[in-house]
This record gives C-alpha cells, structure tokens and sequence, in this order.
C-alpha cells in the first residue's frame, strides 16, 4: 500500500511540477513573443474611452431679460438590475411613487433575460427622486433581522440627473418658441431655428479609464443664448386680450402680431391654440396640424379688406390716382366678365378715394386695379412681399399664394378679387411686414424674433434689415393720412382717444372646399398702426369665424383698439398731444 | 502521559534531552507558507479592489474589508480545525454532506440570480460550492479509506465514488457553475488513483471523463465558446478571449520586476473582475514575472508539506485527507493560473487564500486548519502503525486533551 501510495503521489507531483514549469514558461514565452508588441498596442484602446459631452442648451430670454426657456435638473430613474435583492419592494416603490405598472417592472426584474439595467422612468421631477431616495435610505438603515429574504429594500435602484428644457412662463409665448424633445432637438419657433445654436457644439473626447490619469473634463462652452424682441408683458397682455376676444365674440381662433415698424423687431405674436411647452406630449391634443402651431405665420388665409391698403398704395404710388379721384360707385363693377359687388350690395354713389377706403368699396378697389393694370398691380404686390415668406426668424413660416398672370389658374377676375384681399393667401406676418413700408415712409423691414445673440461671452445683436421701399415715402405718407382720416371719420371703433391712429378693416369670406364663398362664415381682420406721424407699432389682428358678428370693423377693431390702449401704457408712449408739445419746447 | 504506544524510544530520547521542547504547532513551513500567501493576498486584494469596489460598491474599502474579516472567521476556523482530530470527519462526514447537499440544492431554489448564475447566499458572501469542494474531498478521503480493501471491486468502488461524485457535481453544473464541477470530478478522480483505485478503472474513467467532456462541452451555454476562444488565443494570443488578452496584456507590462504595487494600469481599464479570477494577471504586472514564480512556489510550497504531512500522517485515512487537501489547493491555483497565462480554457477557479472572496479563503483556511491537526499528530507519533484504530485512540487524547483545557501535545515526549 504504502509502496502503491509513494508512486501515486510522485506521479501526482510530477504533473503538477510540469504545469508549475509550464506556466513561468509561458509567462516568459508571452513577454518576448512578436505579439507582446502588438498585445500592447491594442492595449492603447483601453487606456481611453470615447465620450460625447453635450452643453447645456441655451437659454432664451425676452427683450428685457425674463427667462422664457431654460434648463432644469431631472432624473432618470433606473434599476441595476444585479444589485437588486428584492425585486417586490422595487416594483411597489416604483408603482406607487411614479404611476409605472408593478407587474411589467417585477416580471423584468424577476426574469431579466440577460439585461443589466432597466430604465423605469426619465424625467423625473428632483421632489419625487428625494422621495425614493429617503425611502431607499430608511430601508437600508432598518434595524430588520438581515437574512430575511422578503427583507424590503430598494437595492439596486439608481438615479441619474440630467437637464430638461423648462419653460417657466408655461403657455406665455408657446407659439414663438415651440418646444424641446426628449431627443434633445427643438421642434416650432425659436427652438427649431436656432437648434444648433441653442444646442450648442457636443465635444467628444478621450476620458483616460485609469483613475491616476484621470484629468479635468474639458470645459465646454453652454448653447447660445438668445435675447428675443419678443416683450413678456406685451405678449401677456396680447394673448390675454385675443383669448378673451375670442370667447367675447365667439370666434373659433386668432392670433395678433405687435411689431416695431421701423426696425422689425416683433414685439409680441399670439396665436391660439397655446399650450404648456413643458408637456409637449400633449401636443396632439391641441393642434391637428403643424400650421396651427402659429398661425401668425405658418397659416394663410385671405385677409379681404385689409390688402386694400396694398392696392391703394400702388395706385397712388403710380399716379394712377389721387386722393381726391373721384369714382361713381354704381355698385357693381365688371372685371374678366365677372361683377363686383359692395360689402352691403349698394351703390354708393360718387366717392373719393378716402371714402373708397373709408367705406372699404370692393367695387372702387377693383376699379383702381383695373386702372393700375394686372402688371402694375402684382409688381407692387411682389414688393410688398406677397407671395413670398418673409424671412422670419421662425421655424415653419409658410409663402402664402399669390397668383399672377401667366399661372395657369389666374383668370383676369383675379385681378379685382385681388384688390379687396379675395383669391389671395397671405400670413398675419406678411401682412405686418408690407404695413411697415407704409408706416415707415416707405421703407420695409423684415420681421425678426431675435434681438441678439449671447455666445462664448460676447453678444451679437441683429440690427435692422430693410427689404427696399415698395412705395415713396410721399405715398406712404399720404395714405397713412387717408387711412387715419377715414378711421376717424368713420368714429371706428379702433380708435383710442389720444393717439392718432392708421388702419384698415377686413372681412373676408372663407372658401369652402367646394370652391364658393360662404356667406355668413368670415374671416376678420385688422391692420393698423400708430401714432401716425411716428408710427411705433403695427398691430395685426386676425378673429376667425366670429359668431357674435360678422364684421371685422365690428370684431376685429375694437381687438385693435385694446391692444393699442395697453401698448401705449407698456411701451410707454405719450397721448400726441403731450408728445408733440414735449417736441415743440 | 502516553497510553503505551510510544514505539520509537531513541528519538524520544533525544527529545528528551532537550530542555524546553517546542510547541507542537504541526508543520512550521507550512504555517510560514500561508502566512506568506495570505499577507500577499491582502495586499494584493486592496490593489486591485478599491477601483472595483469603488465602482459596484460606492466605496473603495469595502471589499478590502470584508476580505479582512472573512479572513479573521477563516484563521479561526484554521486554529480550531487544527486541534479538532481528524478522525472525528469520519463520523461527522455524513451529517456534514446532507448539509452541503441541502446548501446546493437551497441556492438553486432562492434564486439569487448573480452574474447570470445562481451561486451563492446572502448577497454573493456565501458560495455554497466551495464548502461543497472542501466537504467532498474530507467525505472521499473517509469513504475510501473505509473502502480502501474493496476499490477494486467496480460496484464497491467506481459505481458509489461515481454516484457521490454525479449528486456533488450536478447540483453545482445546475447552478451552473462549469469549472467548479470540473475542479470537483478531477479532485474526486485524483483521490481515487491516490488512494489506489484499479489502474483499469482509471483508464477507463479518464476515457468516460473525455467523452462527458465532450458532451458537457457541447451542451453548456458557454462550454464550446470558451473551448474556441482557448483554441484561438494558443495560435495566435491577439485573438485569446477578451479576458486572456487582457490579462496577457498584464503580463507583458509586468516585465521581469512589474511596474510597482498598486502601479497596475490594465486592472483599471478594463481587466475583468481583477479582484477575484483575474487577481494574478494583477500580481504579474504589479510584481512581474519575479513576482508571479514566488507566487507559484508558494503553491509548490505548500503543496510539498501537504504531501510530506500526508506521507508522514499517522495513518491511511491522514494520508488520504492530507493528499486531498494539498492537492486541492493546489489545483485551484494551476488551473487559475494556467488560465490567465492562456494554458487553459476559460475557467472560473479563483486563486487560493489571494482571491477576494470569503467562501474560497474560508475553505483554504480550513483545510489547512485539517493539515495542520494532520502534521501534530503525524509529528507526535512519527513512526506508524499497521494498527489505524490505536493512532486514532492516540489522536482522541490529544483532541480531548486540548478540550480539557490542560497541557497541551508537546508534553508527551517527557512522560
């Protein structure tokens, strides 16, 4: 036995000598091997890994620095799966405290098929993450026998913050900013226009794994941020003038745009539906299409009576008419074939222009676009920007129609329809922006959102941009003085006692799909602005479908004329009285 | 003192003259081995856990510590073993495996799901199948040294040991566990040739080992994954397994001296697990190759005094045990190694007494707390007997003797 024993082992020990030999040589074999180099250098690859760092998105403030869009901290709660000891209690927390389904989280956790980690929930809110927190940490400290193996605990369970757009003013200004993803992007307004500089430029770089080289994180810069024209107390005072419009008069939407006439900076734009940015999911519930998202420029419509200003404008611009053309207003007018008729179906006798304007008389339009011609009459068109977007610094602006001669659904009709706004599409935007050549001698700016621009220290302001003078200044100037007179002749319900304002009235029918016009369905519009001989504002306003009236001198006007008594208060702008005396001292 | 079986009286004589005879602590190199292999082990452990524990854990002590005090329970359990006689596993043995097999069976049922297996108890602390490798070897040592007259007969010998070996191994392959039950079949093979089992038994388990080999290969999830991998890293060691690269990769930066303790770089960049399995790919780059031969002849170390004390044991069933012992811990060790050095396929054996771990630890500490109780009573009674019931009266007396709190062992030699 003992002899059996002796060679078993010997035998037992010399396998073990040959592997303990084995190894050192192998050791040996591998350091001065030709790999040894080439195992080396793969080894660089694991010295560093990739990581994209993303700067924090800009914030967007309004013209007198009022956060309307910035960053909050919130949490992606999430499970390490491996280190949870007790899947129920994670399951019920999670349930309980974010509104997660039990069975879903407990069947991933009890049966992982290979994950590691399972995000419950992202976004969030730091209020409901201290909860779990404080939960997490009771139960860690509970004095309970540790052995237990149904022993509650919320092992397992991490947190990990990261920012989210807010939108502090909620609902105020949705329409100009549009919204943030969860996918980081920007989607309407000033979110999706200036994505990339909000966004910022991610920075990837090599983040050494050995903790002894672990060095700073390159400091990258923050997004942009951006300075809006927009002013948080005029767009307040805006939205809620249209949203009690609205409901006054029955209308199913509206929106108003407030702009700085001679340097195109846009003060305020409402446009309803609104909702709360911070819940962008719920967007489905407010708008059925994009273009409702701002309808001051995404939404063309025909503006009727409104675009007689355009028309005019051109007539007198060219000589075609004076002021003083006298016109004998039969009440109806033939164009292409077609007859024109008055907004009342009368005729009105002799009139001048002012009185054409005055009583907005479709039949006289069309008779000064006639005598203007089709060439002249949509060459002004086109230089007032019809047709065209304006170039706003908006996501989503849309062209509108215009049809000319030469399109192959123009007929010469077109031409009259044209003059009084019928058989023409435009946005509110394009219809502020052509005003502003006539409120400002002239001279047309493009309309902007963005005041400047605050970037790696320094900021970049966006000055004034002026797409040539559809028309003189002495044109402009003259039909500003039409248009105050007839407003004031008229004892228009825009007007505000104090200023001296300019404007036109629009009410247009709206197509139906049919092709016809319906009658007792309008759109109603306002354009106006003022004071007139400093004109510091246009304002637009635009009620659809009204149900109290159908008129816009009725609907639209007196909107106009609130609007107006609140931004002389906020911009703070005398009555012309005080201000002319101030100026003749 | 003696109870009339002192054979050898020159060398007590000799004894004798000696005014002031040594304690009997067993085997004194043995002892100074596992110091040495344990002082390493914890130093090694805090270098390559605290970016680990750090990263899983929040905190870059805490596996550090708990290896500290898992090697406080595992010491004691040494010194404690150390004076518990050996003969008593052979009544104890039974009781003990209905225990392990119950723990198997348990941590199949509670389902603490870790890494993919189900291996352990209360949070990954406790791995039932390293108690299970120490129990089979210490209940195959007490079985074949009962059976040791019949091991030639297949149905006394081969068919139980195989029947033992099939429950051990199969509930830790459930769990599944590969080179645990690997490390278990081999052992249980060895101790059967050791113990003298039939040379054609042998042969033919050796041939039933290939072809269940073969078969478990091809039926495990991650069996012939890991047999491609070694196959394709001894061609060419670029395309090893991840692992392997990477710790080859270690070995290469070790160099001949390593680059310093604590100064590993692979360990931190992605080294997997380098506290535990990958712990000597961090000893040969911190302490190079030098470091990486002392590490292996303290293996060689100890399993020198394993098999000394085993051939030196007072009887068969010492020898056996001791074989055993030794040779388990050895086998850890050659197959961990052979591993990170890509002589092996991929297998999940942790390293002897330096793996953070405190079931591993545990276990090697116990086992060598057996050798240890092992070599005092082969150093009390150094010339054996053919009569295996007298040692073991003889063993008794110093167990109990210990018990009764009185002198200990090395008295013997003056009464």
């Amino acid at each position: 036995m003992n002899y059996e024993y002796s060679w078993r082992v010997k035998l037992v020990i010399g396998v073990f000598a040959l592997v303990g030999l084995a190894i050192p040589a192998q050791i040996l074999r591998i350091q001065n091997s030709p790999e040894a180099g080439k195992i080396l250098d793969q080894s660089n690859n694991y010295n560093w890994e990739v990581r994209t760092l993303y700067p924090a998105r800009g914030s967007i403030y309004d013209r007198n620095g009022r956060l309307l869009a910035g960053n909050e901290i919130v949490y992606e709660v999430g499970v390490d799966i491996p280190r949870v000891s007790n899947p129920h209690t994670v399951a019920l927390t999670l349930s309980v405290t974010l509104d997660l389904d039990y069975n879903d989280i407990y069947d991933t956790l009890t049966n992982p098929e290979g994950r590691l980690y399972l995000v419950a929930d992202d976004f969030v809110l730091p209020g409901k993450v201290e909860e779990l927190k404080k939960l997490k940490e009771e139960l860690e400290n509970q004095p309970d026998d540790w052995r237990a193996a149904d022993r509650p605990s919320l092992d397992g369970l991490v947190f990990r913050a990261h920012f989210q757009r807010s939108y502090p003013e909620k609902s105020l200004g949705s329409n100009i900013l549009g919204f943030v993803m969860h996918d980081g992007h920007g989607y309407f307004g000033v979110e999706a226009k200036y994505d990339e500089q909000l966004a910022g430029i991610p920075v990837t770089t090599l983040v050494p794994t050995d903790p002894n080289r672990a060095e700073d994180l390159p400091r990258i810069p923050d997004g942009a941020t951006l300075i809006l024209t927009i002013d948080r107390d005029i767009q307040a005072a805006v939205e809620e003038i249209l949203d009690l419009s609205l409901v006054e008069h029955g209308a199913e939407a509206g929106s108003i745009v407030v702009m700085n006439p001679k340097t195109g900076e846009v003060l305020a734009m409402a446009s309803t539906p609104r909702f709360d940015p911070n819940e962008y999911w719920d967007y489905e519930l407010y708008f059925n299409n994009a273009s409702e998202f701002n309808r001051a420029i995404s939404l063309p419509y025909e503006p009727g009576s409104v675009f007689k200003i355009l028309t005019m404008s051109g007539a007198l611009d060219s000589g075609t008419v004076t002021p003083s053309t006298s016109f004998l207003d039969t009440g109806v007018f033939l164009i292409g074939g077609v007859p024109v008729y008055n907004w009342d179906d009368a005729a009105w006798g002799y009139q001048d222009m002012t009185g054409c304007m005055q009583h907005s008389l479709n039949v006289c339009l069309a008779w000064v676009a006639s005598q203007l011609g089709p060439q002249k009459f949509y060459s002004y068109a086109r230089a007032f920007g019809i047709g065209h977007p304006t170039g706003i610094d908006l996501a989503g602006e849309a062209a509108g129609r215009l049809k000319v001669p030469g399109d192959g659904d123009w007929y010469p009709v077109d031409l009259g329809t044209n003059s009084f706004g019928q058989g023409v599409a435009v946005t509110p935007i394009q219809m502020v922006m052509a005003a502003s050549a006539i409120a400002n001698d002239g001279r047309m700016v493009a309309p902007h959102v963005l005041y400047g621009m605050v970037q790696n220290g320094r900021q970049y302001n966006s000055p004034p941009r002026y797409l040539g003078t559809p028309i003189s200044e002495t044109t402009a100037r003259t039909l500003n003085e039409m248009l105050a007179y007839s407003l004031e002749n008229e004892s228009s319900l825009a007007l505000v006692p104090g200023y001296r304002l300019a404007g036109k009235t629009g009410t247009a029918q709206i197509p139906l799909p049919t092709g016809y016009y319906a009658n007792s369905i309008t759109n109603t519009s306002f354009i106006g602005w003022g004071p007139v001989d400093d004109p510091q504002f246009v304002v637009y306003v635009w009620i659809e479908r009204p149900s109290s009236s159908i008129w816009g001198s009725e609907v639209a006007a007196p909107v106009f004329a609130r609007v107006v008594e609140k931004l002389v208060v906020l911009m703070g702008i005398p009555p012309d009285s005080v201000r002319q005396a101030l100026a003749g001292q | 003192m003696g109870t009339g079986t002192l054979i050898n009286r020159s060398k007590r004589q000799v004894n004798a003259k000696t005014p002031a005879p040594a304690p009997n602590l067993g085997d004194m190199p043995l002892l100074m081995t596992v110091t040495v292999l344990a002082v390493l082990g914890i130093v090694m452990v805090f270098s390559a856990s605290w970016d680990f524990s750090l990263a899983v854990y929040d905190s870059p002590t805490l596996m550090f510590n708990r290896q500290v005090l898992w090697m406080g329970l595992g010491l004691l359990a040494m010194f404690v073993l150390s004076f518990f006689d050996y003969h008593y596993w052979r009544r104890l043995v039974v009781p003990i495996m209905l225990v392990t097999i119950a723990a198997l069976v348990g941590v199949l049922l509670t389902n603490d799901n870790r890494l993919g297996a189900v291996r352990s108890y209360f949070e990954g602390s406790v791995q039932p199948s390293e108690m299970a490798k120490l129990v089979t070897i210490i209940y195959l040592a007490a079985w074949l040294y009962a059976k040791q007259e019949h091991l030639h007969d297949v149905n006394l010998g081969l068919i139980p040991l195989g029947i033992i070996l099939g429950i051990i191994g199969g509930l830790i392959f459930l769990q599944p566990d590969l080179s645990a039950t690997a490390t278990v079949l081999i052992l249980g093979g060895l101790l059967f040739f050791l113990a003298g089992g039939d040379i054609k038994q042998i042969v033919f388990l050796l041939i039933m080992t290939v072809i269940v080999g073969y078969v478990v290969i091809h039926f495990s999830p991650t069996g012939l994954q890991r047999i491609r991998e070694f196959w394709q890293g001894i061609l060419d060691p670029t395309q090893a397994s991840y692992h392997v690269r990477r710790s080859l990769e270690a070995i290469v930066k070790g160099g001949v001296f390593g680059v310093g303790l604590g100064q590993a770089n692979t360990k931190y960049t992605g080294l997997p697990v380098p506290p535990t399995d990958s712990i000597f790919a961090v000893i040969a780059e911190e302490l190079g190759l030098f470091g990486s031969l002392v590490t292996l002849s303290l293996y060689g170390l100890l399993l020198w005094r394993g098999l000394k004390i085993a051939s030196k044991a007072p009887d068969f069933l010492g020898t056996i045990l001791a074989s055993g012992l030794s040779v388990w811990i050895a086998l850890e060790a050659m197959i961990n190694i052979s591993v990170m050095v890509g002589l092996l396929p991929f297998a999940g054996n942790a390293l002897p007494f330096i793996s953070a771990g405190g079931s591993n630890l545990t276990a090697s500490l116990a086992a060598v707390g057996i050798l240890f109780n092992i070599a005092r009573q082969g150093n009390s009674k150094k010339k054996s007997t053919s009569n295996p019931d007298e040692r073991r009266e003889f063993g008794a007396t110093v167990g109990l003797r210990r018990g009764n709190r009185r002198r200990s062992v090395s008295r013997t030699g003056r009464s």
